[in-house]
């Protein structure tokens, strides 16, 4: 593909940038207006982001406010529960990525294999409803399937002699980050096939004939065909998802969230929920905000130069 | 597209000259005073949206002629507030809870619209405290208070403040006795618990926490209530001098959860406690087999609900106002006091603020505050020969069904008026809550029988008779100033009290006194004197600016 | 794909997976089950707990509530206009702007794909945001719906990444027929990107048909653009109103209640979520159109 690219340049490799533009007017007109109304409904607000340096009162205007220097920022890193919190967030965000993608990749190929169009249909459609459940919904189930008071989980654990006496798991904080990760998973697992599933639909059927005809089993075809037509759409997610490390949700930490297990139940989010919004400083969440920002920057373009390093798609 | 494009282009000027832009660019139409018919109301504490024929808003329309668009608190409120602030655009009318509205400059003082000639209605109802409700910050009046000011004394039947709350079973079982110690509660519950392991079939939970996100107060403030203090949030003031300081080190706090932490080792206290949710907490008492709590009643209220759909009468609850030893005076029940500053505040983007004061004036009459709150006489309630109102038992049902409230009452709105509580001039109570004869109508046999046991008319009256209110009385709505230092040292507090209370529950006796000083030294490492400083400087503030002359 | 023959171990693994999608599919449709039930049950009943798949106490009531305390009508309205003219403005333009994307000479191809990408990852906040809708009028506006989020960065890469597999010797051979861009496009990209399209449109219509936010916090005093999950979080709202959660509830009119928070999250959920759950088998079908490209491409 690379190289049927190349001999369409050909042609314009010496043009100048101006003649360029002239001779691509098409694709110009076709993509810059949007990215003009971008710049104007996500860039031109981050004007905002001066409050982050102000004691920002919303009753004036950004230059009237109180300038507060590094104040927020500095509020934020010398408390020891916010650091903590940084560790909380990503150890769940990592979680949720890596067991994000195992199981829907999973689940992809594992309904790709499906013949029955009907039930392969079926199963997809059931798979991606938890999608649409809030998180007090799920919240509410997942404590009352763990409940050490008539819980499935552990009526189930003590029938088959596992354990000897009901565990509290939402009061562990061992079992916390798993959980977390799990209910992630039982959520939004059918929903994260979709992509993947549109990205199978691209591959030429008459690929795992010839594969078939070299003799390859039902594994290989998985190996050889359809996992490298997938590769670059994982690949591109990846690099996306790595940018979103520190975005671990805060709705289900909140909502299974308890005194027994803050240490390590509570994220970025749901401090700056604590100590920003609900006491009305907005300055606080801005300045999480630009941090979390400039961190996601830094490493979706990281990954971006790994991933060209390795030979593999860039998402830039 | 096009043109589309230059709306951006415009767009993108402008927005550029937003940043700079400034709240306060209200219009300056005026209109002739008191003519404003048609106003925009922000409403919060209720969504209950009146239907388009409510039968109450047709009235008003038709006989005064005020109509009203309203916009609802759905999500977040400090979003809601936060984006009308910096965006300077208010509705006429604004739900106030605290001072928020007020510091931003957004509301317009009152003090003009109202006197004894203008608002006559108004004038009666807060001149006894006129200068209580004034903000502290320039001392002119912005909100006249939704609740708290009563004509005549407080006659509901049901109470619906904190307390220690027992099961009527365990009480009957020990033969209706007096219960007012702590030890004496715990005892009660450990006997009856012992009898009845199971309960309809499940096991019985001696003492039931609700710990949750939104609930740190019901592990935190109990003790101080058991020492014999009013509800004055996180601290203990003093009686005589009225200094405030923090309890939660204190050697009561310290005693309480001993008490509890010895109770959790005897299988008392149920060892999910901390880590259900509320649904879970509800759940387990409306099956009827939680013996006893410390909540306020409106927490639990849908269970108790409940257990009357299921005639579960004898497993409902009665309060009791604990001490921890005989000899404290309790003081659960307090005297009501002035809501201050929560209402209706009117906003400076109101071309007409005192055609609002003359709406709140008209509909703090008698007669718009029984219809607002009785409804209309033949339909809603009816009167006998004497003059008392009472509702039909098929009127009093209605009252709960959500559509023919959506119809016939307009509590969102009202929720925030100033309203009349207590009883009217003709000795009828304010509403059917207040009113003696509807509280024993709804009584059942069980309970006439239960009371007439203790030899007591209501609920009410379990609880300890209130003494006057201390001056700077209360304590707990002092506003700590959102980003002072204070306030991050009472978070801070909040966060230490959700870590460690629950593993200081669950310690046995060899580790309690660990745990219980390595919460103390946490402590120390936070503000305390910031916040103690604030309490104290406004509580000298009110004594000074509060007492009667 | 014709299977001719089948291996034993081909049929193993085949009952093997279809019996591990039904395990799968009993533990996904369990939590919608359970909220159908819950919807369906007497919401005082429900506090007791114990409600899994079937309704202890059925009652349309909780349904009935929503019905006529909520402004359903108009809010129905709204919301599917607004998901259907986001979903197809969103995928024509993102489709669009793709295909400028795979072209490898142009000029401004990682410029543009630069300040998308940067957009997924900065966020200005709610009140920047508000001040610019509000100073571009868009406040009780329907647009606001629109605008602000047409054509999505993380969209736009997926359609990208797709589109890069459409084999580069398509548009040349266009070109020598001498189509031009938007004609090449039209009549070449755009049909063989139906899959990729169809799941962006699954995307956008579930975004916007779920969205109350933008309606709360830009449309709340405009009666005529509330949107059905508005409403219904409305519903929601009140319902714990009434359970008393406001601090200062002084009489028990206000305390007792019929529905409970429980019970009406349940009900919206079912209501919200049933119209748009239709969607998604209707835009399947266009997930196994693969052969389309099968049969193009040489």
């Amino acid at each position: 593909m690379r190289a049927v690219a190349k001999t369409a340049n050909k042609p314009g490799n010496k043009k100048s940038f101006w003649q360029k533009c002239l001779q691509q007017k098409t694709l110009i007109f076709m993509s810059l207006p949007l990215v003009l109304l971008k710049i104007l409904f996500a860039y031109v607000p981050l004007l905002g982001w001066v409050m982050a340096f102000q004691n920002y009162k919303p009753a004036k205007s950004f230059f009237d406010q109180d300038w507060a220097g590094l104040a927020k920022f500095e509020f934020l890193f010398k408390d020891a529960v916010f650091l903590r919190d940084i560790r909380n967030t990503l150890a769940m965000s990592l979680i949720n990525l890596v067991l994000g993608f195992v199981t829907a990749i999973l689940l992809a190929l594992l309904l790709n294999e499906i013949k029955n169009v009907v039930f392969k249909r079926t199963i997809q459609t059931i798979s991606y409803m938890p999608h649409f459940l809030s998180w007090v919904i799920v919240a509410g189930i997942v404590q009352n399937v763990l409940s050490t008071d008539s819980g499935i989980v552990n009526d189930i654990l003590l029938r088959i002699g596992a354990i000897d006496s009901s565990i509290n798991f939402l009061g562990e904080p061992k079992y916390f980050w798993g959980i977390v990760g799990a209910s992630n998973v039982w959520k939004e697992v059918g929903w994260n096939t979709i992509i993947y599933l549109a990205s199978m639909s691209a591959i030429d059927p008459s690929l795992y004939e010839a594969a078939e005809m070299d003799g390859a089993g039902r594994f290989n075809k998985i190996l050889h065909v359809t996992l490298p037509a997938i590769k670059s759409t994982f690949i591109i997610l990846l690099i996306m998802n790595i940018g979103n490390i520190l975005n671990a949700g805060f709705e289900v930490q909140y909502l299974l969230g308890n005194g027994p297990i803050q240490d390590v139940s509570e994220t970025i989010d749901i401090f700056v929920l604590k100590y920003g919004m609900q006491k009305n400083d907005y300055a606080l969440g801005t300045a999480a905000g630009i941090f979390k920002s400039v961190i996601s920057v830094i490493l979706v373009f990281g990954a971006n130069w790994i991933s060209g390093k390795l030979g593999e798609d860039k998402l830039v | 597209m096009k043109k589309m494009f230059k709306r951006i282009l415009a767009g993108s000027l402008a927005a550029a000259a937003a940043v700079s832009m400034t709240a306060c660019s209200n219009d300056t139409k005026t209109t002739e005073g008191g003519t404003q018919k048609h106003f925009s109301v922000f409403i919060t504490g209720s969504t209950e949206e009146p239907s388009d024929d409510n039968k109450l808003m047709k009235k008003i329309e038709e006989e005064l002629g005020y109509t009203f668009d309203f916009e609802y608190l759905v999500g977040n409120e400090a979003e809601k507030v936060g984006v009308m602030i910096a965006g300077g655009d208010y509705p006429d009318i604004v739900s106030c809870g605290d001072n928020t509205f007020v510091q931003a400059g957004a509301l317009t003082p009152l003090d003009e619209y109202i006197s004894e000639e203008k608002t006559p209605n108004i004038w009666r109802h807060i001149k006894d405290c006129y200068n209580k409700l004034c903000y502290e910050g320039d001392g002119h009046l912005y909100v006249i208070p939704a609740y708290g000011l009563f004509d005549g004394p407080e006659t509901d039947g049901v109470y619906q403040g904190p307390a220690f709350w027992i099961q009527k079973a365990v009480l009957a079982d020990a033969g209706y006795p007096e219960v007012k110690t702590l030890d004496e509660y715990f005892e009660l519950i450990e006997n009856y618990q012992a009898k009845n392991p199971t309960i309809n079939g499940m096991s019985t939970i001696g003492f039931e926490i609700l710990a949750t996100t939104g609930f740190e107060w019901v592990l935190t403030t109990a003790p101080n209530y058991l020492d014999g203090n009013p509800n004055d949030g996180d601290v203990k003031v003093d009686k005589e001098t009225y200094d405030a300081e923090i309890y939660a080190n204190s050697d009561f706090a310290k005693r309480y959860f001993k008490k509890l932490s010895e109770e959790y080792a005897k299988g008392i206290i149920d060892p999910e406690a901390f880590t259900q949710n509320k649904d879970q907490y509800i759940s387990k008492i409306s099956s009827g087999r939680v013996l006893g709590m410390f909540d306020q009643h409106w927490v639990f209220q849908p269970a108790e609900q409940s257990l009357t759909t299921q005639q579960l009468y004898e497993r409902q609850y009665v309060p009791l106002p604990l001490v921890f030893d005989e000899g404290t005076e309790p003081w659960y029940r307090t005297e009501p006091y002035e809501q201050v500053g929560q209402g209706y505040g009117i906003s400076v983007s109101c071309e007409d603020p005192e055609a609002v004061v003359q709406m709140f004036e008209t509909f703090l009459s008698e007669e718009w505050q029984k219809l607002f709150q009785w409804g209309v006489e033949g339909e809603d309630y009816m009167v006998d020969e004497n003059g008392r109102y009472y509702r039909t038992p098929e009127q009093r049902t209605q009252q709960d069904d959500p559509v023919w409230k959506a119809q016939n009452k307009m509590n969102a709105f009202f929720y925030n008026l100033p309203k009349i509580q207590g009883s009217y001039t003709d000795g009828n109570g304010a509403s059917a809550g207040a009113q003696q004869e509807e509280f024993e109508a709804s009584l059942v046999d069980y309970d006439k029988e239960f009371l007439a046991k203790y030899g007591k008319k209501n609920w009410m009256e379990f609880l300890n008779t209130p003494p006057e209110n201390p001056v700077y009385f209360p304590a707990w709505n002092i506003d700590k100033v959102d980003g002072s230092d204070a306030d991050y040292a009472n978070q801070k507090l909040t966060d230490l009290a959700v870590r460690y209370l629950p593993r200081l529950i669950m310690s046995d006796a060899g580790t309690f006194d660990s745990v219980w000083n390595e919460y103390c030294a946490e402590i120390d490492n936070v503000d305390v004197q910031a916040y103690e400083d604030r309490m104290n400087e406004v509580i000298d503030w009110r004594v000074e600016n509060w007492a009667q002359d | 794909m014709r299977i001719k023959h089948k291996s034993i171990g081909d049929r193993i693994f085949e009952l093997c997976n279809g019996l591990l999608m039904i395990i799968l599919a009993v533990v996904m449709l369990y939590p919608i089950i359970n909220t159908v039930a819950v919807s369906f049950n007497d919401a005082t009943d429900t506090l007791r707990g114990g409600i899994y798949i079937w309704p202890r106490q059925f009652t349309w009531y909780n349904y009935e509530v929503i019905w006529q305390t909520a402004n359903l009508g108009v809010a129905f309205g709204v919301s599917v206009a607004r998901t259907v003219i986001a979903s197809a403005l969103n995928v024509f333009l993102t489709a669009m702007v793709a295909y400028t994307l795979i072209r490898q000479d142009f000029v401004l191809k990682r410029f543009v794909t630069i300040i998308f990408v940067l957009t997924m990852y900065v966020n200005a906040g709610l009140i920047p945001g508000y001040l610019l809708n509000k100073s571009l009028g868009l406040l009780n506006n329907f647009w606001v719906y629109i605008l602000p989020g047409l054509v999505s960065a993380f969209d736009l890469i997926i359609v990208r990444t797709y589109m890069k597999s459409i084999p580069g010797s398509l548009i040349e051979s266009a070109q020598i027929d001498g189509a031009g861009e938007f004609k090449i496009f039209l009549t070449v990209i755009l049909p063989l990107a139906t899959p990729v399209l169809a799941t962006v449109a699954l995307f956008c219509a579930v975004a916007q048909w779920n969205s109350w936010f933008d309606t709360y916090i830009y449309c709340g005093s405009a009666k005529n653009l509330t949107t059905l999950q508005y409403e219904l979080m409305k519903a929601l709202s009140t319902s714990m109103n009434q359970s008393g959660s406001t601090a200062n509830v002084l009489n028990a009119d206000q305390a007792a209640n019929q529905v409970t928070p429980t019970s009406i999250r349940a009900a919206i959920t079912i209501v919200a979520a049933v119209p748009i759950l239709c969607v998604y088998p209707f835009l399947q079908k266009y997930f196994v159109q693969g052969m389309t490209l099968g049969s193009v491409k040489e």
